[in-house]
This record gives structure tokens, sequence and C-alpha cells, in this order.
């Protein structure tokens, strides 16, 4: 297998660009000013009568609704010209002039943008410690290691979706449309997706609560970017059936009845399909099935 | 055992075919000069033995293997200079030859191929600033990579100044004395006559010529062209002209005459012209070679063929 030749030339090319080092530094700043301002915060309203501190789980509370959304930014900018980018100049030619077989392409580049992506968070993910050591904020170690863990997980997941659509794809621009689409579907749409299934499915069958809310449950966790927010709530909470009904319901207080209701539902536990470690092999299968697709479809093609 | 063996390939792209039947085959040892106009297929067909395309008819083989299920395996074997490629930007030449190295698993001194093809001075440079003749320097340095025992090199001399051409022939050269085979395409015959055991000529996505240089030389004899330009075209002249001992061949295309010819019946092709009423207003003389074969060949079976040059759309993809 030539795959490591591919993955180090990747990264060795993409330490050079100005891409990643940009992109560091804006996640860096992002990760490291969310600190600040819960710091700036807390002091505000806890100054009169400190009661008891504040950890770095709070922090991650605050941070991973948002990193759903900008960790699969930064990996698809970074992974959705991994391949097609090399075909449109005319490089991939030359690399594929050396011995190497369209799955090493493949491996290789989700290695090579993988490394990269998983770099760029863990470096955020020092800078933002590093910007709570001077706040009242205390790092709760373990946890934090584990969020950031998962996190990196979630980026190479959306570099898997990137670094597939760019082999299926002949040209970048098609390859951009193809992991925007992925990025919309899992931010924006799969809820309202989720939820109109389970109303389908409620309305015309004779499913109980208690087929239909792990169902619902299940279809959930299915989207990479809420098995990561699930799994992190675990994480912090230690009651997976709490992080994974929070998934559900929507805001307020009915956001809240309902998830009672569905906690109530579940009987008060999670079946092993929605365990911890089942929703943790759901999220990697995302770091390997789009590019294994991908590559199927690319080993096909005239180049 | 012959080192490229194609069999009835035709490659089809949607209703565009580049390369139509073809039959071809390559010794090991020996140097191929694989020659056609821009579009006739040729870069198709070298696509094809590298498994960028695959045939929709046909079979590839090269070193002894399949095209495209031991891809991977003739690689290693061969070195390969494309076409239509890029370099890395970001990447400078010697960190290219190093992934050469790496991809093709073997140990050596990049610098020493650098030198080989004249970039030592440019090693540590990023490619993203080198010209064409530098990439395609850096490209064949790659291709060097192993000792490989196939070659198969698309138009080298693209991009390169006479000088570049020169020393890419006597790469060519050396590479084929150490024992390599080496396959090359070229749109122009004369960088390739110097240097290959046979060519043959690719038209339409069809072999319409193959043999020996020497026998191709023999073929055109001692002829030169004589092109003219003149004011007005006189048919009586030009079958005057037609007549005379030592003309083969007398072409017009509008106010352009070309005359195939003994080189010392040149005088008495003017003169005729001159006799007949037509002004020549220009002249120039083409040294006799292949090159006008080559036109010859490619032209007349355009003629012959009438057929639109549709491959030039697809060939070079």
């Amino acid at each position: 297998m030539s795959w490591q030749a591919v993955a180090e030339k990747d990264i060795r090319d993409a330490i050079r660009s100005y891409w990643l080092w940009g992109l560091t530094v804006v996640l860096s700043v992002f990760l490291a000013v969310g600190p600040i301002l819960i710091a700036a915060d807390f002091i505000q309203i806890s100054q009169p009568q400190n009661g008891g501190g504040v950890t770095s789980d709070l922090y991650a509370q605050v941070m991973v609704g948002i990193l759903t959304f900008f960790v699969p930014a930064v990996a698809i900018v970074l992974a959705y010209d991994s391949i097609t980018g090399e075909r449109d100049s005319g490089t991939l030619k030359l690399l594929l002039s050396l011995p190497h077989s369209r799955l090493d392409v493949v491996v290789g580049k989700a290695l090579g943008r993988g490394a990269v992506v998983a770099v760029a968070i863990l470096i955020a993910f020092v800078v933002a410690a590093v910007a709570m050591v001077p706040t009242p904020i205390e790092l709760a170690l373990g946890n934090y290691l584990g969020f950031a863990l998962l996190t990196v997980v979630l980026g190479l997941s959306f570099v898997g979706i990137g670094v597939g659509f760019s082999a299926a794809a002949d040209t970048s621009r098609r390859a951009m449309v193809g992991t925007v689409t992925m990025f919309v579907l899992f931010t924006l749409i799969w809820s309202r997706f989720a939820n109109g299934v389970i109303r389908l499915l409620s309305n015309n069958t004779d499913m109980g609560g208690e087929t239909l809310v792990p169902l619902h449950l299940f279809i959930s966790v299915l989207n990479p970017t809420e098995a990561y927010r699930t799994l992190v709530l675990s994480l912090l909470s230690g009651e997976p059936l709490f992080a994974r009904v929070s998934l559900v319901g929507g805001g307020g207080l009915q956001g809240q009845l309902n998830r009672q209701a569905y906690a109530q539902a579940m009987g008060g536990s999670v079946p092993a399909y929605l365990s911890d470690p089942a929703v943790a092999i759901i999220l990697a299968l995302w770091v390997v099935a789009i590019p294994l697709a991908g590559y199927w479809v690319f080993e096909e093609t005239d180049l | 055992m012959a080192a490229i063996e194609v069999r009835g390939a035709t490659k089809r792209f949607g209703d565009v075919t580049a390369v139509s039947g073809l039959d071809l085959t390559v010794e090991s040892g020996e140097v191929y000069g694989f020659l056609g106009p821009n579009g006739a297929g040729k870069s198709t067909t070298i696509d094809m033995l590298l498994d960028f395309v695959r045939p929709t008819v046909g079979t590839v083989d090269v070193l002894g293997r399949d095209a495209r299920e031991d891809s991977v395996a003739i690689r290693e074997r061969t070195g390969v200079l494309p076409e239509a490629f890029d370099v890395y930007d970001r990447l400078t030449g010697r960190q290219h030859v190093d992934f050469a190295m790496a991809s093709k698993e073997v140990d050596g001194d990049p610098d020493a191929i650098l030198q080989r093809v004249g970039l030592s001075d440019a090693a540590d440079r990023r490619a993203g600033g080198y010209s064409k003749g530098m990439s395609q320097r850096l490209a064949l340095a790659m291709a060097l990579v192993g000792e490989p025992e196939l070659l198969i090199l698309d138009e080298p001399s693209a991009g390169l100044d006479p000088n570049g051409a020169r020393e890419m022939r006597e790469i060519v050269r050396a590479e084929n004395e150490r024992g390599a085979t080496v396959f090359f395409s070229s749109h122009i015959l004369g960088q390739v006559e110097a240097v290959c055991d046979r060519v043959g000529i690719l038209r339409e996505g069809r072999l319409v010529a193959e043999d020996s240089v020497e026998g191709l030389r023999e073929a055109v004899g001692t002829e030169s062209t004589l092109r003219l330009t003149v004011e007005a075209v006189e048919e009586e002249a030009l079958e005057s002209v037609r007549a005379l001992d030592g003309v083969s061949r007398v072409d017009v295309d509008g106010t352009t005459v070309s005359v195939s010819c003994d080189d010392d019946a040149k005088t008495r092709v003017l003169s005729a012209l001159e006799d007949g009423g037509m002004a020549v207003v220009d002249f120039e003389t083409e040294e006799a070679g292949l090159e006008e074969l080559f036109v010859a060949y490619t032209e007349e079976a355009a003629e012959t063929v009438g057929e639109t040059r549709t491959e030039e759309e697809a060939g070079s993809t």
C-alpha cells in the first residue's frame, strides 16, 4: 500500500497552505473567545456572593452546539477539493503516473486531510485551555480531553464526506455542491426530516410511543452532528438517556415537557442501539463510509 | 516479450471515437515514436496504457500484464511523463522527486536525478514558480526514478527550447542503452527521427503507417518542397510544371503553390512558372525529411477519410 506516501505528500503540501493556518487561527480564536466571554459573564453575575466554581464542562455545554456548525464547515472547506483539485489542475496525472491505486489516493487523502483537521482542532483546544488560565474557569481535564477527541471525530466525519464527494465528482464545483448539500442536510434539515418521518408514522400506523420514540432518536443520531452532540452531552452529564432525549423536543417549556415524555416512553433507560458505544460507531462509520462510496465511483471513471 | 501490446482497442467518449480498432506492438528494448497531429488519439492511447481511461473494446497489455487489472504493478516498473499535467505548486523540486521515490519505494539521491534533467539550481524552489519547460524536466526526473523498464513519455518536448529538446533526446538514448524500452508521442516528427528505432503514425484514432526510420526515409527519397507565393494561379503554367522531369507533385492552396521535386529541378520549376505568366512573389524551400512524409500521411488520410476531425475535442482529454 502506498497511501502513506500520498498522505505524507498531502500533509507536506497542506502545511504550506495559508488556508490551513488561517482556519486554525480562526478556530483557535473562536474556541478561546468562548471561555473568555463565559468567564466575564460569570464574574458579573456571581461577583457579590461567589458560591461554587465553574468548570470547563460549562464551557463545553455552551460550545457544543455552535461547534456542530463550525467544525463541519472547516472540515469540508479543507477536504472538498482534495481530489477534484488535483484533477482540475492536472497534478492527479502526475500522482497516478506513480504506482498508486485509486484506493491509495482516496485513503491517503482522507488520512492527510484528516490529520490536518485533527491538528487544527487540537491546536485550537490547547489555545482555549490556555485562555482559561486567567479566568475563574477550572479545567476538568478528563472531560475536556474527551470533548476535544469527539470534536476531532466530528471533524474527521466531515473530512470523510468531503473526500468522498471529491473522489466521486469530476470537478471541484460539483464536489462543493455535493458537500455543501450534505452540510445543509445535517445542520439544518435533518431534525425536521426526522420529525416528519415520525409524524407520518404516528398518523398513518398504529405504532405507539414505545416504538416511535426510540426510532425518532435513532434517526436523529444517524446525523453525525447530532451523534457528536449527544455523545458530548452524555460525556458531561454521565446520563445517556438525558443526552439522547436532548436531541428532540424543541425549545422552551414545551420542549422540556416533550423530552420528559420521551424519557418516560423509553422506560428510563436506553436500548443497546442508542447506547454511547452504538452512537460512537455510527459517528465513526461516517468517517469511512462516504470515502469508500466515493472511491467506488472514482474507480469506475475515466480521468 | 512485447513491452506494449494493444489489440483492437477502441475508445469512445460519448459518440466521439478517439481511438478506433488500434493494434500496436512495442517490442522490449526499442525506442518507439508515436506520431500524429494533435487530436489523433495519441494521449487517449497513452491514457489507456496507464489505466487513466479504459478501452470501450479491446485489450491493452503493458509489460505482459493487463493494463486495467495490474495497473499498479505496471506503474511500479514504468516511468511516466504525462501530458497536460501540473506540478504541486507548494512543493519544491526535490520534494517532488522525494515523493516519487517514496511512491516507488526506492532509495536514491534526488539531487543526482535533478542534476540529470538540469534542475539542480531550482531543486529547493517551489515548483509553482517553474516555467513550463522546468515542470516538464521535473516530471521527467520523477519518471526516471527507480530505473524503470519502460518509459512512457507523452509529448516530452512540449515547452522545451531546442537545447532542452536535445537533452531530452540524450536522456532517451541513455535510458534505452541502459535497457529501458521507450515509448513516446510527438506531433513534431523532427524531434523524434534521431532517436527512434521505429515510428508509428496515428491519424483519427488509427495507425496509418508504421516502419523503421530507415524505411520511412527510403519512402521519402531525396525530394524537397518548394513553396511559392504567386500573384495569380495559371492552370496552364502548373501543367507545364507537372510535366517537368523530377517533379512528383504540385499542390495549390489559394496563391500558395507547393511543388515536391528533386533538388536540381528547382530552377526549372521557377522558370517554367515565369514562362507561363505566373509572377512569383516569394518562395522558400523546405528540407527533405520525414516531416514531409508525416504531413503527407496525415493530410492524405484526412482527405481520403473525409471525416470531420472530431477527435481533436476528445483526443487530448
